[in-house]
């Protein structure tokens, strides 16, 4: 099982919640973008975004503005459906 | 399948645990047993720590979808890999039959492959799974599983000792008579006769005196004005509804700025008249208004991963237990034991703070007095017996331990 690791200070001093999604978007750029503009009609946004078969531009997997990615090379080199986005 | 471990060195959600794992999965099918692209064992792997399971898992699973009838096949496909959930204590988050897949197409059902489970560490911080969130476009629906901290465990309602009905109790303890003794009693018999003789007594000091009912929502600062400026903004507000005019929405506006000035109004007066009254016995509580409370810490011991087992661990360590001595047949009664007298526990008693931590019973030494002082002959009718008989009943050999953190230091 690949591992990636990413750090927070205190989850409950700094965040009152930890809301985390799921969604599959069907390798579409439309789902994706749309996925992430509907994060306004949260009452908090998503600290961590679980995608399965995001959509992929030459084995390069997506990106959004104040989210980091989290996914192997290889994953999108062999077009495999699993991303990870936290901020 | 990737996983994301999201660390909290202080703990995640005042909990002891210090770091979440979250892994997501698609599941492709595929033409060999499981059937399935991902081993049941790679999916589910026991974990003491808080372990989410979000995957997109290709399959009905009767326990989400309990009115879908299923083929053979998908059954045992699923009950693959709701066996292998269930052996490492994970547990499913999905609501049953809030479906989170919608076809384009008018043959197929609506059904859920988007199961989330989470193992027993996390599943306390589960507050929400939600999917009203508006399509993106794909016929998958969009899942929201919030984590908060556990609701506060309230405390059940204790007796608020300062509140004794005095008059009441005088009545009652007039009526109230000890048992009598039992005659060449056992040390069980007579540690029996002194449980049921001073759980009568505690039951009637206590059916005496009103509860106290602790409240997470209590306002020390709210007011009877606040409770009508309430009123006011919310007939403004009903008005509005049914009648949307610019007039009625400016009284709605006006009405709600009063209001919430009002509270913030209240809040600041109440602060500040705490902090100018404020003495060095109130010191620590200005300092968790001002800094919060800090979140509970356990300490670390070897072998103990609960508070129950904490409490276990450091009982043995400090009162090894010990082999039990033979059992006496029947006691002897002292005919030449020196009697205690009312003055004598009145002497005692006055060396006792009202305000010192009680005991099991929860029952305060001002409440002791109190009862002492009303009817003198009670208490010595209760004790004499056992020192007639020169036993100490086990109810008497307990005690509440409280181990204290002390702030800054290493467990």
């Amino acid at each position: 099982m690949e591992n990636f690791f990413t750090h927070y200070t205190d989850s409950s001093a700094v965040f009152p919640s930890f809301p985390i999604i799921q969604h599959n978007c069907l390798g579409s750029w439309d789902v994706f973008l749309s996925l992430f503009h509907s994060f306004t009609m949260l009452p908090h946004p998503p600290l961590l975004v679980a995608i399965q078969d995001p959509p992929s531009r030459r084995s390069v997997l997506p990106t959004f503005p104040v989210f980091m990615s989290f996914a192997l090379p290889l994953l999108a080199a062999h077009g495999l459906p699993f991303m990870f986005l936290a901020p | 399948m990737p996983s994301v471990d999201v660390f909290s060195p202080e703990g995640l959600f005042g909990s002891p645990h210090r770091s979440l794992r979250v892994t997501s999965g698609y599941l492709l099918r595929t033409n060999r047993p499981p059937y399935r692209s991902i081993l049941p064992e790679r999916v589910f792997s026991f974990s003491s720590h808080p372990h989410q399971v979000l995957c997109d898992f290709n399959l009905h699973y009767p326990l989400a979808e309990p009115c879908c009838s299923l083929s053979g096949r998908e059954f045992i496909i699923s009950t693959r890999y709701l066996d292998a959930a269930f052996d490492v204590l994970y547990h499913l988050v999905n609501i049953p039959r809030v479906y989170t897949r919608f076809p384009f197409d008018t043959i197929s059902r609506h059904s859920v492959l988007d199961l989330v489970f989470v193992n027993t560490a996390l599943s306390p911080l589960v507050s929400l799974w939600d999917t009203s969130l508006p399509s993106t476009g794909s016929d998958h629906g969009l899942c929201v599983i919030t984590l908060k901290p556990p609701p506060i465990m309230l405390p059940p309602p204790t007796p608020h000792w300062a509140l004794l009905d005095l008059g009441a109790v005088g009545k009652a303890l007039e009526s109230f008579t000890t048992l009598p003794c039992p005659q060449k009693p056992t040390p069980s018999s007579l540690s029996r006769w002194f449980d049921i003789s001073s759980t009568r007594l505690t039951s009637l000091l206590t059916s005496h005196t009103p509860s106290k009912h602790p409240c997470p929502r209590s306002k020390p600062w709210w007011s009877p004005r606040l409770s009508s400026l309430r009123r006011e903004y919310h007939k403004f507000a009903r008005i509005s509804r049914l009648d949307p005019s610019t007039l009625n929405w400016s009284n709605v506006k006006s009405s709600r700025r009063t209001y919430f000035k009002a509270i913030a109004s209240a809040k600041k007066t109440h602060c500040s008249d705490f902090l100018f009254s404020a003495t060095p016995r109130s010191l620590w509580t200005a300092k968790r208004f001002a800094f919060g409370r800090p979140p509970q810490r356990f300490p670390d011991l070897p072998g103990a991963s609960d508070p129950a087992e904490i409490a276990e661990t450091l009982l043995d360590h400090f009162f090894p237990s010990k082999p039990p001595p033979p059992p006496l047949l029947r006691l002897t009664r002292y005919e030449d034991y020196t009697s205690l007298t009312s003055e004598e526990i009145s002497r005692a008693l006055s060396k006792s703070w009202n305000t010192s931590a009680p005991g099991p019973d929860h029952i305060p030494y001002s409440v002791w007095k109190s009862v002492h002082r009303i009817k003198p002959s009670l208490l010595p009718s209760l004790l004499n017996p056992l020192l007639a008989h020169g036993f100490h009943p086990p109810s008497l050999k307990k005690a509440l331990g409280i181990v204290l953190d002390k702030p800054g230091k290493p467990s």
